[in-house]
């Protein structure tokens, strides 16, 4: 099939309601596993997040912030869809298992690796903790987790009824280095965004998510280096009132990223 | 219907059955289980399971037989399965079009740290931000020019993948997409189902061990490989008089949200799933052929997807065949959908109902149409296939005989 043979892209647009970024060093995600958010489904266990991985404590806090600086109703988020993308999760429970084996064997195994651990763990938590029975699914894994993250909400089926989605991407930056005996050499910090995509037309005070398809251009415009979650975070941490930041990926096959977020001072007021 | 129905025209398999569809089909028909006793010794200490292991698959036409067996095992079977859909597909010398690739793969990481950590690398250790994940490196060594991603909603992946996958072509992100699933098992996956008490213990007896809907059931028999389908428009399989195996007719998915491991006892949020995916289909329950149970043979999920296919099918339960092929196969975990979705087009292609073996003494809370032991000819135009996974997800994918 030639180029001009190819069916038009869709454009492909989403509102944002809220956002929110966290992020925390290592050592000092240990008591954030107690701090269940308010908003937690009733009857959520007190210790939900004791086993949980690293990436799903932060993309809890990221939601936490996103909530809480909109106003969001939870109840309303009942039939939102959950995509979450981590970038190497499970990689410090990983290092733990391997310990285990080796000196344990099979039977010293956490039972919590499988669940806890995987691509689909971050969203699977969140769905528990949020309450929502649409479709939750894990995104990526590796170093490109974030761009696959961005395709997949944009494109994902919309359930008839419901009024948004939730993005969150999760990484660690730098990655965590691991001596042998198990001692993390740096400073490693996790860092969550978390984005409520809004599907209601004109929703898009917080900003917006789109895709554009550059239907037959060449696939010759890869980034080198994409933009990385650690400088999404970044910004947006240091976005003042009023003012709107935006971010674009290339995709190599010929399609456009674009991400604009605004930041209004009702929301700074309320993250203060 | 949808305005623009998206069919499948290839397929590749990697199974414990078999490495094409052919072979695949004629030991799920035949319901011949490779099921066998697997031991892993660490630290002198041995766990002995039943499960299903795949062959190393096949090099693809043209790879240097070394070369290929130098990759990783995963990689093996995710390149052998996509050069043969391609192939089946009549879609190897094609250029110009945009091919993506979604592929269901939940463990793609902790395997690819514990392969080279047994090798005795460091990557875990280290956590290179510039090494390139699987759907990557296919899609370069494949030369694919479309949207790619890895999904993950753990046993239920390939039915997430598959579904992704339509879309972009119904959004014309991609003109062909291949979508599927895979996983290899390793010792320390094996042992980790294990400590979660999910597999069968009936390891002496191998074979019968993966016995669904079964009142003896204790566990499921995990199993690897991989299946990968080729998407496409209807329209554009007619224009280049390509062979369908079935339209990919509806999709539904849910979550429980009710726990990380423990499958829902409200059978509501798996009933919808299927309500979603009917409603896709834009059919009525009583349209539905053949059902592929996610079934595992653990003792509370086959009860709770029981009670959730009486909600949706209501007095046409008794009459919908029911198997799980699971029970053949194994529980193939992040390829299980899309194993299962073969299973389907084996069931739509041969006009036959693929059986549920060792269904020796069916689990009254149970009740289904089963299809205990041998295949049975029947005929089938719509097939549902149900995949569940940790986290709550609920999957249903329908399939539907191409016109």
């Amino acid at each position: 099939m030639s180029v001009s043979q190819r069916t038009t892209c869709a454009a492909l647009s989403f509102g944002l309601s809220s956002w929110g970024v966290a992020q925390a060093e290592y050592s000092a995600i240990g008591p954030l596993r107690k701090q269940l958010p308010d908003w937690s489904a009733a009857g959520t266990a007190g210790h939900f997040l004791k086993h949980a991985d690293e990436q799903t404590v932060m993309a809890v806090q990221a939601v936490d912030r996103a909530i809480r600086e909109q106003h969001l109703d939870v109840r309303e988020q009942a039939n939102w869809p959950i995509v979450s993308a981590p970038r190497f999760p499970g990689r410090l429970a990983g290092i733990d298992s391997l310990k285990r084996f080796t000196t344990g064997g099979g039977p010293a195994l956490s039972p919590q690796l499988i669940a806890q651990h995987s691509l689909h763990s971050v969203s699977g938590a969140l769905s528990v903790l949020i309450g929502s029975r649409a479709q939750n699914l894990g995104v990526g894994g590796g170093a490109d987790s974030l761009r696959e993250g961005l395709l997949t909400a944009l494109t994902m089926a919309r359930p008839r009824g419901a009024s948004g989605a939730w993005l969150v991407l999760t990484a660690y930056s730098p990655e965590p280095v691991i001596a042998d005996d198990g001692a993390i050499q740096n400073r490693p910090v996790c860092q969550a965004a978390a984005l409520a995509l809004s599907f209601a037309a004109g929703a898009s005070h917080c900003g917006r998510l789109s895709l554009r398809g550059d239907v037959g251009t060449p696939a010759a415009i890869y980034e080198e280096r994409p933009l990385a979650l650690a400088e999404l975070v970044a910004s947006l941490q240091q976005l003042a009132a009023g003012a709107a930041a935006r971010f674009t990926w290339r995709l190599d096959w010929g399609a456009t990223i674009a991400l604009e977020v605004r930041q209004s001072a009702a929301r700074l007021a309320a993250a203060a | 219907m949808r305005a623009c129905p998206v069919v499948i025209t290839g397929v590749g398999a990697a199974t414990p059955l078999g490495a094409d569809f052919d072979t695949f089909a004629a030991n799920l028909l035949a319901g011949r289980s490779p099921a066998k006793a697997v031991t892993d010794s660490a630290a002198g200490v041995e766990v002995r399971l039943p499960a299903c292991l795949s062959d190393d698959p096949p090099a693809p036409v043209g790879w240097d037989e070394a070369e290929f067996r130098s990759l990783p095992r995963t990689e093996q079977f995710v390149l052998w399965c996509c050069t043969a859909a391609l192939a089946d597909a009549g879609l190897l010398a094609e250029d110009g079009a945009r091919i993506g690739l979604s592929l269901g793969a939940g463990g793609e990481w902790i395997r690819r740290w514990e392969g080279d950590w047994a090798a005795g690398g460091r990557e875990v250790y280290e956590g290179r931000t510039n090494s390139p994940s699987l759907v990557d490196v296919a899609a370069d060594r494949l030369s694919l020019n479309g949207p790619r991603a890895t999904v993950a909603a753990a046993c239920a992946s390939g039915n997430a993948a598959i579904a992704q996958a339509r879309r972009w072509i119904e959004l014309g992100l991609a003109d062909i997409c291949l979508a599927g699933g895979v996983e290899t098992i390793t010792p320390i996956c094996r042992s980790g189902f294990n400590n979660l008490r999910a597999l069968s213990k009936r390891v002496d007896d191998a074979r019968r061990a993966s016995r669904p809907f079964d009142q003896d059931r204790d566990g499921f028999v995990i199993g690897e490989g991989a299946a990968i389908l080729v998407l496409e428009s209807s329209e554009r399989a007619r224009r280049r008089g390509a062979r369908a195996y079935a339209e990919v007719a509806g999709f539904g998915a849910t979550s429980d949200a009710f726990h990380m491991i423990i499958p829902s006892s409200d059978p509501a949020p798996a009933a919808a799933a299927m309500q979603l995916a009917l409603a896709d289909a834009a059919i009525e329950p009583h349209e539905i052929d053949y059902i592929n149970a996610h079934a595992t043979s653990t003792p509370v999920g086959d009860k709770a997807e029981a009670r959730a296919l009486h909600s949706v099918f209501g007095s046409h339960t008794a009459t919908t065949p029911v198997s799980s092929t699971k029970s053949v196969t194994g529980h193939l975990l992040s390829a299980a959908a899309a194993i299962e979705a073969l299973a389907c087009l084996v069931a739509i292609r041969e006009q036959a109902i693929p059986p549920t073996i060792n269904l020796e003494r069916p689990d009254p809370e149970c009740d289904l149409c089963h299809v205990p032991h041998q295949a049975i000819a029947h005929p089938v135009e719509y097939a549902l296939s149900n995949s569940f996974g940790f986290g709550g997800s609920n999957t249903s994918l329908i399939l539907r005989k191409a016109a």
